[in-house]
């Protein structure tokens, strides 16, 4: 009676206590919450990178810059350029490369003008969404796994019951408790991955649609250049 | 800054941030928790005691006497004599044939006499042995019943003493137990509030069904003190000052799984 009483509650005594499958899925938990995190870190410097690349290129392109000189530089600067300075640049090379064509038809010039940039969006935009899937895939399961930890140790705390002939609640409350911290780390894990995925699935959206309307605009002025 | 360099940057810092921040939360979750801990551990509830109940003795049971059985005494060994032989009798001269004759006669009658009392001399012995042997077998008799009778008075002293000392027992036992309940009374009495109401020094009797560790399963009401709040106060008491310090196993099944208490506000 008085060693259950004098259960030792601190989280760590709970954690080296549980038995081994619900350790096991304590350990899984921590291993994609440190990797949901990684993911978090990485994509907060990407995106933010990517937002401060689009608007310093949106900054310089609509300063009025000669067309030419932006190509230029982007072609140079391929390496640390941002992706609408990809998108921009893969559109000016399919234009120049088309106009040189002798008799060409205006519409299918900028189709296949559209089309690269529309090649290159498509990529930049993956790049982009990346690892997005896995912290969406770790705010959903892991409240799951959490929980089939916690269930698991439940069942084994009331196995050992069945042995005790009284049953208090100081036979059941260690176990339980060392049960529930699975479901409190899934819970760890998945929340921080629920709010970075949507945050970062609105900021990919955003600059999509700045893309987009990029896309477009760009297109309007090169078309502009052919007449 | 080629692209490459800067993202493999940004997915070191990425990394040791991660890992910074689980190290953060687990020292936030560790000592969150156990200042928890000691928090508890300060509320702690004492049971002051004048003479602390003695561990029950172990009652050891005494081993059962042995009572070897007394070989029973070798039977007398009755040797029957073999009779005696008869003495041949002594021939007669025969001198003439009437006396021949009676002679014969007397011979005869002698003859059957001798045998007649050969006979009875060889009765005689067998009777004899026949007595002596009934004797033997008498005494053997005695010896037994006497031996049993001392045997079975023996395991009824042991039997008297035994008793003796598994009353002595209980009643140290009993002793123990009063303890305890004297100890669960003083602790209900401290948390009684006696109504103002009250007028008189009735009893109020509880049955209370306790669980092992003390904790109070079950009051009922027995016998009213006549006063419903009192009987209430009292419960709610017994209520209160829960858990009790009870002993363990077969002492706490045999006197406290279920008692009878009674309460006056005056003692």
């Amino acid at each position: 009676m008085n060693a259950t009483l004098a259960h030792d509650m601190s989280v760590l005594s709970l954690i080296t206590g549980a038995s081994l499958p619900v350790q096991l899925v304590m350990i899984i938990l921590l291993l994609s919450s440190l990797f949901s995190w990684y993911y978090i870190f990485l994509k907060i410097f990407t995106l933010r990178r990517a937002e401060r690349q689009t608007a310093e290129f949106e900054r310089q392109f609509w300063s009025g810059a000669d067309l030419k000189d932006l190509f230029q530089r982007a072609v140079n600067a391929r390496d640390s350029a941002g992706s609408l300075e990809r998108i921009f640049e893969s559109g000016f090379r399919e234009f120049t490369k088309h106009r040189r064509e002798p008799g060409v038809d205006v519409a299918a010039l900028m189709d296949s003008t559209r089309r690269a940039m529309r090649a290159t969006y498509q990529r930049e935009m993956d790049k982009l969404e990346s690892s997005l899937s896995f912290l969406a895939s770790v705010g959903s399961v892991s409240p799951y796994v959490g929980l089939l930890g916690t269930v698991w140790g439940i069942m084994n705390s009331f196995r050992g019951l069945a042995n005790v002939g009284q049953a208090t609640l100081s036979h059941v409350a260690p176990g339980i408790a060392e049960a529930l911290i699975a479901t409190a780390i899934g819970l760890f894990a998945a929340i921080p991955a629920v709010v970075a995925y949507n945050r970062f699935a609105g900021d990919v959206n955003r600059l999509a649609i700045r893309f987009d309307s990029f896309t477009e605009e760009f297109s309007n002025i090169l078309q502009r250049q052919v007449h | 800054m080629t692209a490459a360099a800067i993202s493999s940057r940004e997915q070191a810092l990425a990394g040791g941030l991660a890992f910074a921040m689980h190290v953060l939360f687990l020292i936030l979750l560790v000592f969150g928790v156990s200042w928890q801990h000691q928090q508890i551990d300060t509320a702690v509830v004492v049971d002051l005691w004048r003479d602390l109940p003695t561990a029950p003795p172990v009652a050891e049971a005494p081993p059962p006497p042995q009572v070897k059985p007394e070989p029973p005494p070798p039977m007398p060994k009755v040797e029957a004599k073999p009779p005696p032989k008869p003495e041949p009798a002594p021939a007669a001269k025969p001198d003439i044939a009437l006396k021949e004759k009676q002679e014969k006669d007397r011979k005869l009658k002698e003859q059957q006499a001798a045998e007649e009392k050969k006979k009875l001399a060889a009765e005689k012995v067998r009777e004899e042995a026949l007595q002596k042997k009934k004797l033997a077998e008498a005494e053997a008799l005695k010896k037994k019943q006497a031996a049993e009778a001392a045997a079975k008075s023996a395991a009824a002293e042991e039997q008297k003493a035994r008793d003796a000392l598994a009353a002595q027992q209980a009643a140290a036992a009993k002793r123990e137990m009063d303890k305890y309940m004297d100890g669960i009374r003083t602790k209900v009495k401290r948390f009684v509030l006696v109504p103002p109401s009250l007028q008189g020094n009735p009893e109020a009797e509880f049955v209370v069904t306790l669980l092992p560790g003390g904790e109070v399963l079950d009051v009922r009401l027995a016998k009213t003190s006549g006063n419903a709040a009192y009987d209430a106060a009292i419960e709610s008491a017994i209520r209160k000052a829960q858990p009790f310090t009870v002993p363990a196993g077969n002492e706490f099944q045999q006197y406290f799984r279920r008692f009878t208490m009674a309460f006056r506000p005056v003692q």
